[in-house]
């Protein structure tokens, strides 16, 4: 079914568009959940408050890129689980190197004017990643976003893994870079 | 601030690059290409030969050049991106990208040492993870600030991929007798790579008009530089 046709559904409060949902996104939300858990339970269970949380959004919201948005709301869910399992104790799992990873673009330490700055920071890198090429912007979402670990990654561009670790380890330090260089204390 | 909150600030990055990212399919199939070669890796070595042969050119010249100009005075200029290797006598080279996407030259130093007609071309991982290379290689030439390829008579590679880890260093030694007698010049290893065509490493050395060959350390700079001019 067209994305269309699945928001039409939740606008006329029809449950099929949660089985719907399921049908065609049930899979990607999975794979985003279990990226950051590693955990079969805890990702069925973020995919699930995930169709609840759109349930609740739509209306009134009328997302243009419906996987866009159902992806960010797992993510969302699944970063939440993932610092409430992970509060005391350090994970195995693909987030962890995500997480190391990006301690090379910020410090690492709390920031408590975080939330004021945090709309600007994502701006700032939207047009960071407006300057990359889609290769390298789809690595980098892919690392970052998705938290595809690297051979997924190398696998879907159809390149090395040597090549996908080096191109995100430079792109994190460009965006570093660029960062510090629009004024941002990282 | 804390790395999973710039996790979160990406959350919210444009909702176009998350499909961008989700729908993304590379043009080339080279994935598919891999795969193939990894069986025919396979094959090879189940045979026990792992040997590829791949004409360059024709066969070499009958009468070695007595200088590289001389020998590439009649060199034809291939604009295309590859070489014509149907064609006698010599061909523009490729100018590959350093090192196409893969470790980088920064992080893949190399060095090379002629003995006779061996060239001994050391690879020095300096990054943090695994380099994977290949033994694929081709000699080319500068002249007037063009590199060409250098003809050769047939010659084998083992179609295999090896491994360093980080930090390690590895000596791989190139055969340049298919190449003939090589007239003083300035010369190039295209090596490394997975494929004649695919991550291409130069190991760069000249041959001096004495007939003594000069290699080059890892930073490019011929054996011996001290830094003085």
């Amino acid at each position: 079914m067209e994305d269309e046709n699945i928001i039409r559904l939740y606008w006329d409060r029809d449950e099929a568009a949660i089985e719907e949902t399921s049908r065609k996104y049930g899979r990607y939300c999975f794979a985003i959940a279990n990226n950051i858990l590693f955990n079969r339970e805890d990702s069925e269970e973020c995919v699930n408050d995930t169709y609840v949380k759109v349930w609740e959004s739509i209306p009134p919201k009328r997302p243009s890129i419906f996987s866009a948005f159902i992806g960010k709301i797992t993510r969302n869910i699944s970063l939440n689980r993932y610092k409430l399992n992970n509060a005391e104790k350090r994970g195995g799992n693909e987030m962890t190197v995500v997480l190391d990873e990006v301690r090379e673009i910020v410090s690492g330490e709390p920031d408590p004017e975080e939330e004021a700055i945090r709309a600007d920071l994502t701006a700032a890198v939207n047009d960071f990643l407006a300057t990359l090429s889609v290769e390298k912007r789809v690595m980098f979402v892919r690392r970052y976003w998705y938290a595809d670990d690297v051979k997924s990654i190398a696998s879907r561009m159809g390149t090395s893994e040597n090549n996908i670790s080096v191109s995100v380890r430079r792109i994190r330090n460009n965006l570093r870079d660029y960062l510090i260089g629009r004024g941002f204390e990282l | 601030m804390r790395q999973i909150d710039f996790l979160e600030v990406l959350e919210n990055i444009d909702d176009k690059y998350i499909e961008e990212a989700e729908t993304y399919k590379k043009a080339r199939k080279r994935a598919d290409v891999r795969i193939l070669l990894a069986v025919a890796a396979s094959l090879l070595v189940v045979i026990g030969v792992a040997a590829n042969f791949v004409r360059l050119a024709l066969k070499k010249k009958e009468v070695p050049p007595t200088t590289a100009r001389q020998a590439f005075t009649e060199a034809e200029t291939v604009t295309s991106e590859m070489p014509a290797t149907t064609t006698p006598g010599f061909t523009e080279a490729y100018n590959f990208e350093p090192v196409n996407d893969s470790l980088g030259t920064q992080f893949i130093l190399v060095s090379v040492r002629l003995e006779g007609d061996k060239a001994n071309v050391k690879f020095t991982n300096i990054s943090d993870e695994p380099w994977s290379f290949g033994e694929y290689y081709r000699l080319e030439v500068l002249i007037e600030g063009q590199w060409y390829y250098v003809p050769s008579e047939d010659y084998a590679v083992h179609d295999l991929m090896h491994e360093i880890g980080p930090g390690a260093d590895i000596t791989m030694t190139y055969d340049l007798s298919p190449f003939g007698e090589l007239a003083p010049g300035d010369y190039r290893i295209a090596c490394g790579g997975p494929t004649f065509n695919e991550n291409v490493y130069y190991a760069y050395f000249t041959k001096t008009d004495d007939g003594v060959f000069i290699g080059t350390d890892p930073t490019g700079y011929p054996e011996g530089y001290t830094g003085e001019t």
